[in-house]
């Protein structure tokens, strides 16, 4: 008994600590992206405005990085020409979070990233006074490694439908095309109901597509029907058993 | 006595004398998860306070062994009655209960000392969660040997009908397609279409349980919608053929009281035979608030739950009504118990079909209107036929007969305290009240009122069942000694 | 009359049709057997069967036109909620009135519930918060007023713990 209630006590200080955490992880999805401005390679635009003209994926980097900046629009960018392979239409905003970044720099990131569809690749700057605001208003943080004068950072993919709305945050070191597949369909307001990544191992009834956005019957619903069909197998065996001479017909 | 109804199980002295031993039993271990129920309302009643901590833990119990217990002595209960037409073995009569004892002390001990108040239904991923790692096992543990113990005991009963009768006999086929064959009674045919079912759900158990050691032995991740899924086939299926055992039953013995019988036919085949079409997909309805659950599915679960209220109100209750209309009626403790219950059933039935209706789910799911209902027809319906037979059992085979004051005072005492706790569950669901709530918050103050109101009436109830405890305990005494 | 009422008066009226029912046979099994027989009622079981079924089936369709399971279209906002061992996060704590509100319903840990409360304590609606998968819920709230929402699938020992609330203006 005394196990009972100590797990409870414990169960209860630990459910203080982490609604002690709710205000900070308060809330980044289903709001508009911050009005900030932001200044792009050809002109000056409101964040907001720009967003509300067409479905956005917005990555922010900076053009100093030597860690996951590069590798990580490249691979965006591949992915993208895939998704756009199969009709998906969407405008992609990489914007800097750094301080230092000026258009040049931005200029140079656009050349050495060098999409295929250069009409719907957007790179730019935030407006310097503003870059708290934004980077606040979708949970990323970044530090400033004093050594190196690098900034250590995620790589984020933040989804944002034609109203403007954030409807996907990816926040984490290994993005997956799955996830990303999850992201093109949200901001065209398809419902995606799914959120973990398909585990190889896990026996489900349903897999999500992320590709296609559909689920589809998998082997695990074969679980529910093979004791039915093994009961009837058995039970026909039960029944061939040889009847008590006399009682049969 | 007038009547003797069970003459030729009562000769078979060792199907007899087991099947005493584990009904006292079970009347005695009743006891336990009742007052679990007593405790649960006082706490949520404010009338306890020391208990608190343990709610949910009585809560996971509770349910286990209730079902446990009653599951077993409809089991029994058919296997006492079968042994009229049938020879099952005595010696796997008591294996299987053994094991079932065993168990069942495995999840009293998994619950209070491993820590796992998990539910009866052990919501997938919450025991990887909570508890201690040996409860854990013990735990999936103590639900794998009570399936084993019913496993045993479904196939030993299969197999002694099958030394009598074919499959299709046993189905009814030879009716429905109005071909010749020897007469098959219902009690054969309801009783094979249940254990088939419940063979099932058991194996789809033990898939659970693989998949729950799986994850524990390894990194495998299991997917929820598929584990509850799974948990509800199995949960939902068995405690549904808890009823149809004791329905076997009662079709073999009811219609004794009024000197008739209930006589198999092509309607009652064809409706038996579908009942094992659709009862694997009733379950659905525990699933309508997983809106991820595809909708067709979901519509087939309001079908097939329909399916089943169709088949019990045009066959079972309608044929109690119109027997027992036309019929002289020896009227005693148990054969008014049996009648009350059929009404408990029906009542029960009709409240469960509301709730098996998507749209009014969606308002009363995980209210306390799902206890309200199956309490109606599983405890003052199934188990309450079950008390009624071991009363005829006992006083057939001790040769005592009832007294009048029984269906005086006994029944209306019983009947009072039973329909004061179910009603406070109705009341509860009225009024949007949460079931499985250790406590009422403030805007739920409502709750807190009735559960009072139900403690009381448990008590009531319980000084009914003492008495009738007592005396069905020292009629079986005796007729062990016989 | 709210949902709840009408169910519950539904319940109370077959309760006593049941009741009233069973007691007139009871009453008529006491007294000597009359010319109906049962084999006369039971040629009368094909004709309750149909009445039984059309009602069913009558029920069954009308019930599928009134799911909550989220069709085509758009809501007017979605809130997204986050489930977990005891708490609920929601992405925005107060609406507005007349909007049709949907909800993305997601679990951390364990299965919860999500159930919404209007301030009288009567439940609008609920869906299940499970983990791995997102539920939709959509709710049109009409009366402004503080909304409770209490988990309704018990999760632990704080289970009657967990809520939060709404305000709609």
């Amino acid at each position: 008994m005394k196990a009972a209630t100590l797990s409870a006590v414990l169960i209860f200080f630990l459910a203080a600590s982490v609604s002690a955490q709710t205000d900070e992880e308060k809330k980044f999805l289903y709001r508009e992206v911050p009005d900030v401005s932001i200044q792009l390679l050809n002109r000056r635009a409101s964040l907001l405005a720009f967003c509300k003209e067409e479905p956005t994926i917005i990555s922010l980097a900076y053009s100093r990085c030597a860690g996951i900046c590069y590798p990580f629009l490249l691979t965006l960018r591949d992915n993208l020409a895939e998704a756009e392979k199969e009709e998906k239409k969407f405008r992609v905003l990489i914007i800097s979070f750094d301080e230092k970044d000026t258009q040049e720099n931005m200029q140079t990131m656009a050349g050495a990233i060098h999409p295929q569809n250069t009409s719907r690749w957007f790179f730019g700057t935030i407006e310097r006074s503003q870059i708290k605001t934004f980077t606040q208003a979708v949970g990323f943080t970044f530090t400033l490694d004093s050594l190196s004068g690098q900034l250590n950072h995620p790589p984020i993919v933040i989804g944002v439908n034609g109203d403007g709305t954030i409807v996907r945050i990816v926040k984490k070191f290994d993005i997956s095309n799955n996830e990303l597949w999850q992201v093109y369909h949200e901001i065209e307001d398809e419902f995606v109901p799914f959120y973990k990544e398909n585990i190889a191992t896990s026996i489900s009834c349903f897999t999500y597509d992320s590709r296609k956005g559909k689920f589809i019957v998998s082997w695990g619903m074969l679980l529910l029907y093979t004791p039915a069909i093994l009961v009837a197998i058995l039970v026909w065996r039960i029944f061939s058993i040889k009847k008590i001479a006399g009682v049969q017909k | 006595m007038e009547q003797t109804f069970f003459s030729e199980p009562i000769q078979n002295k060792g199907i007899r004398n087991t099947t005493l031993v584990w009904f006292s039993l079970s009347l005695v271990l009743f006891l336990v998860p009742a007052a679990f129920g007593f405790l649960m309302r006082s706490i949520q009643g404010n009338l306890l306070q020391d208990s608190h901590h343990l709610f949910y833990h009585f809560l996971t119990s509770h349910g286990l062994l209730m079902v446990g217990i009653w599951f077993t002595s409809a089991m029994a209960l058919l296997t006492f009655s079968l042994s009229k037409y049938v020879k099952p073995r005595v010696g796997m009569y008591i294996v299987s209960l053994s094991l079932i004892v065993v168990g069942a002390l495995m999840s009293l001990w998994a619950v209070f000392i491993g820590d796992m108040a998990t539910g009866w239904y052990f919501l997938y991923p919450l025991p990887m969660r909570i508890g201690t790692a040996t409860g854990r096992i013990v735990f999936l543990s103590s639900i794998g040997v009570l399936g084993v113990g019913w496993l045993l005991w479904s196939i030993d009963l299969l197999l002694a009908i099958a030394k009598k009768y074919t499959l299709p006999e046993t189905l009814g086929w030879h009716y429905i397609f109005g071909e010749s064959g020897r007469e098959v009674p219902p009690i054969i045919m309801i009783a094979v279409v249940s254990l088939i079912a419940i063979i099932v759900c058991i194996l789809i158990a033990v898939i659970l349980l693989l998949l729950y050691l799986l994850e524990i032995a390894s990194s495998v991740v299991n997917d929820a919608l598929l584990m509850k899924n799974l948990v509800f086939v199995f949960g939902h299926t068995v405690a549904n053929m808890n009823l149809y055992l004791v329905i076997a039953v009662f079709y073999e013995y009811f219609p004794k009281f009024g000197g008739g019988e209930f006589k198999n036919g092509r309607m009652l085949a064809i409706v038996w035979n579908s009942v094992l079409g659709i009862v694997l997909f009733a379950y659905f309805h525990h699933l309508y608030m997983d809106f991820i659950q595809p909708t067709v599915v979901q519509y087939i679960g309001q079908f097939a739950s329909y399916g089943a209220g169709v088949a019990a109100a045009t066959f079972t209750i309608f044929s109690v009504l119109a027997f027992v209309s036309t019929h002289k009626m020896n009227w005693n403790f148990s054969s008014l118990l049996l009648f009350i219950s059929v009404a408990m059933w029906t009542i029960g039935g009709v409240a469960a079909l509301i709730d098996a209706t998507i749209p009014v789910n969606f308002k009363m799911h995980n209210t306390l209107w799902v206890p309200a209902h199956f309490h109606t027809y599983y405890f003052t319906g199934a188990a309450t036929m079950i008390l009624s037979f071991m009363w005829t059992i006992a006083c057939e085979v001790s040769g005592a007969g009832e007294q009048p004051w029984m269906k005086k005072f006994l029944l209306p005492l019983l009947l009072a305290g039973a329909s004061g706790f179910l009603l406070m569950f109705y009341f509860g669901g009225l009024h949007s009240i949460p079931r499985r709530y250790e406590v009422y918050p403030v805007e739920l103050s409502e709750g807190t009122a009735y559960a009072k109101a139900a403690a009381y009436s448990i008590l009531l109830f319980f000084a009914g069942y003492i008495v009738f405890m007592g005396m069905v305990l020292k009629r079986f005494l005796r007729g062990m000694k016989t | 009359m709210k949902l709840q009422t009408t169910i519950f008066v539904i319940w109370i009226i077959s309760t006593v049709i049941v009741i009233a029912a069973f007691v007139v046979v009871y009453l008529h099994s006491k007294v000597k057997p009359s010319s109906i027989t049962y084999e006369i009622i039971n040629s009368r079981r094909f004709k309750f069967f149909y009445i039984v079924v059309i009602l069913f089936l009558a029920l069954f369709f009308v019930a599928l036109s009134y799911t909550p399971y989220t069709r085509e279209g758009k809501a007017d906002e979605i809130i997204g909620v986050k489930a977990r061992m005891f708490s609920f996060v929601l992405t925005k704590d107060t609406v507005d009135c007349g909007k049709l509100i949907e909800f993305r319903v997601a679990a951390e840990d364990v299965t919860h519930g999500f159930g919404m409360y209007d301030s009288a304590g009567t439940l609008l609606g609920q869906v299940q918060a499970m983990p791995g998968y997102i539920n939709r819920l959509r709710i049109q709230f009409d009366t402004p007023g503080k909304y409770n929402i209490f988990c309704l699938e018990y999760c632990g020992s704080q289970h009657h713990q967990m809520k939060t609330s709404l305000i709609v203006k």
